[in-house]
C-alpha cells in the first residue's frame, strides 16, 4: 500500500483502519518520506520516521505510556502520555505533539495529522514540509 | 577582596583537652581499655604530612598564621573524621559532640574570623541530626561535616542529618575519613587497595562519585533543594566527565528516575561544591577542566595545617575564576557566613 502521489496531494490513503495492527507503526513512503502510521488506544498518528536526535528508525522504538514527573520514589505511570521511544537511545517524543518528553532535546519529531474517514486511513501532508 | 577557608582543619592533642565536655562516665570508657585518640590525619599515611605542633592543635598559633586578608576559616576537627572507620557508633557520636564543644569552647574564642563545621557520624542519621540540633543555633556554627560511610549519600539514611542542616542553613562538608575501602562500614573503593597514600589519593574521587550519583539519582538533592553539600579532599578534575556521563545516560534512563526533571550537570551545578585544597590537582591543566565545571562549583580550602596551606593551589587559575573561588562561592555556599557572628568563646 503505497501512495505516493504525481501531483502534490493533500493527503495520501494508506489502508484501512483494521491493517493496522494496536501499538505498532507501519511504514510508507509518501512524497518521498518515510512515514510511520499507528494505531493507538488514543487513536491514528503518523510520524517522519527519522529520531531528530541521530537520524535512528525511531518506528522501531515502542509506543506506550510513561513516567510523568514525580516525588522520588512515587512512580507515576501515565498511560495517558502516548510516547514513541527511540530504540537507539531511549529518548522519548510525544505522539501527538513530536515533542522530546522530559526535554532531552529541543528538536522535535515530525509530526503529520492523520484523518479517517469510513474504515480508510489517510495521511494529511503538511504544506511547505512535506 | 577577602579570602574564606572552607577547609581549616582542627587537632585534638590528647584526650584530658575533651575531660571537660564528655561525662564522667563516657571520659573513664575512654581512659581505660585499648581506646586512643585517633590519629591527626584522616588519610593513611598522614602522618608524612602532619607533624605536632604544626599549628592545628593550637589555637593561638593558627589564628597567628591566618592571612591578613582572610574573612572566616571553617574549622573541621579532622579526628571526628576518621570516627567513620568505628564499628561503635554511639562511641563516634560521644567522640564527635565533645570535640565540637571543645573546638567551639577553646577555639573561636582565639579568633573572630573562625567558624566551626560540627562534626557528626555518618553512622547514625538520627544522632547526628540531634547533634546538628543542639549546636545549629551557635553564632559560630557554619557547616555539619562527616566522612562517607558505605552508605551513599543520597539515600534515606541521611534525610534526617539533611533536614536538619537545611533547617539551621547549613551546608554539608564531606570529607574522607581514611578508612575507605576497608571491609566493614566505610565506603569502598573499588578493585584495589589502597596500599599507599598516593593511591589513596588517586582513588579516593570513586568515593565522591558514588555519593554523587546517589544524590542526584535518588532525587535527594531534588528532594531538598537548598541543601549544598561541599565534597573536601577529593579534588574536582573528576567531576567534568561524570557530569557528562550521567547527562548522557539519564537522557536514555529518565522512566527510571522521573523525578528528575533537569539534567544531572544542572543539579549538581546548583547544589554541590569541590573544595579546591592541597590534595587536589595542581597542574595547570586542572584549570581547563575547572573550565567546564559551574562558576560557582569551586571554594577553596587551605587544608591546614597539612600539606601546602596557602593559596598556591590556585596558581595557573584565572584573576577572575580565582576571587570567585575564594571569596563569592564560599559565601554563596556558606550561607551562615554572611550573618555578622559574635563569638563569645
Amino acid at each position: 500500500m503505497n501512495a505516493s502521489a504525481t501531483s502534490a496531494p493533500a493527503r495520501h490513503a494508506v489502508g484501512a483502519v483494521d491493517e493496522f495492527p494496536l501499538d505498532e507503526f507501519r511504514i510508507f513512503r509518501l512524497d518521498d518520506r518515510p512515514i510511520g502510521v499507528v494505531r493507538t488506544r488514543q487513536g491514528f498518528f503518523a510520524v517522519r520516521n527519522r529520531c531528530p536526535h541521530q537520524g535512528a528508525d525511531i518506528c522501531a522504538g515502542k509506543v506506550s505510556g510513561t513516567m510523568v514527573p514525580s516525588k522520588p520514589f512515587d512512580y507515576d505511570y501515565s498511560e495517558e502520555t502516548l510516547v514513541l521511544a527511540c530504540p537507539w537511545h531511549r529518548w522519548e517524543f510525544e505522539l501527538a505533539t513530536g515533542k522530546s518528553f522530559g526535554r532531552m532535546t529541543n528538536k522535535r519529531l515530525i509530526t503529520y495529522d492523520v484523518e479517517v474517514e469510513g474504515d480508510q486511513v489517510y495521511v494529511a501532508m503538511k504544506k511547505g514540509r512535506a | 577582596m577577602s579570602i574564606v577557608d572552607c577547609e581549616h582543619h582542627v587537632v585534638v592533642e590528647k584526650l584530658d583537652d575533651l575531660a571537660p565536655y564528655l561525662s564522667d562516665g563516657w571520659l573513664a570508657r575512654l581512659s581505660m581499655g585499648e581506646f586512643a585518640m585517633p590519629r591527626p590525619g584522616p588519610h593513611p599515611g598522614a602522618e608524612i604530612e602532619y607533624a605536632p605542633g604544626q599549628g592545628g592543635a593550637d589555637p593561638a598559633a593558627a589564628s597567628a598564621a591566618l592571612p591578613a586578608e582572610l574573612s572566616h576559616a571553617i574549622l573541621i576537627p579532622s579526628q571526628p573524621l576518621v570516627s567513620s572507620g568505628w564499628l561503635g557508633h554511639r562511641m563516634a557520636s560521644v567522640f564527635s559532640s565533645a570535640v565540637n564543644d571543645f573546638v567551639a569552647d577553646r577555639w573561636l574564642a582565639a579568633d573572630s574570623r573562625f567558624r566551626f563545621a560540627i562534626s557528626v557520624p555518618a553512622h547514625d542519621g538520627e544522632a547526628a541530626a540531634e547533634e546538628i540540633r543542639r549546636l545549629g543555633g551557635h553564632p559560630g556554627a557554619a557547616a555539619v561535616c562527616f566522612s562517607p560511610i558505605a552508605v551513599n549519600l543520597g539515600q534515606r539514611h541521611y534525610h534526617p542529618v539533611y533536614e536538619a542542616a537545611v533547617e539551621h542553613d547549613l551546608a554539608v562538608i564531606v570529607h574522607p575519613g581514611g578508612f575507605e575501602a576497608n571491609v566493614v562500614g566505610p565506603a569502598a573503593l573499588g578493585g584495589v587497595g589502597p596500599r599507599t597514600p598516593e593511591e589513596t589519593f588517586c582513588l579516593l574521587p570513586q568515593v565522591a562519585m558514588s555519593s554523587i550519583s546517589s544524590l542526584v539519582f535518588d532525587g535527594t538533592l531534588t528532594r531538598y533543594p537548598q541543601l549544598r553539600i561541599a565534597f573536601a579532599g577529593f579534588g574536582f578534575g573528576w567531576v567534568p566527565p561524570l557530569m557528562w556521563r550521567m547527562d548522557s545516560e539519564w537522557r536514555g534512563l529518565r522512566v527510571e528516575v522521573p523525578w528528575l526533571t533537569e539534567p544531572p550537570s544542572e543539579v549538581i551545578s546548583r547544589q554541590i561544591r569541590f573544595v579546591v585544597d592541597a590534595a587536589v590537582e595542581r597542574e595547570t591543566g586542572a584549570w581547563s577542566l575547572a573550565g567546564m565545571l559551574s562558576p560557582w562549583s569551586l571554594i577553596w580550602g587551605s587544608d591546614i595545617p597539612f600539606a601546602g596551606g596557602g593559596i598556591e593551589s590556585l596558581a595557573g587559575c584565572g584573576e577572575a575564576a580565582r576571587n570567585r573561588i575564594l571569596e563569592a562561592n564560599a559565601l554563596d555556599t556558606f550561607q551562615r557566613l554572611k550573618v555578622t557572628a559574635t563569638v563569645v568563646g
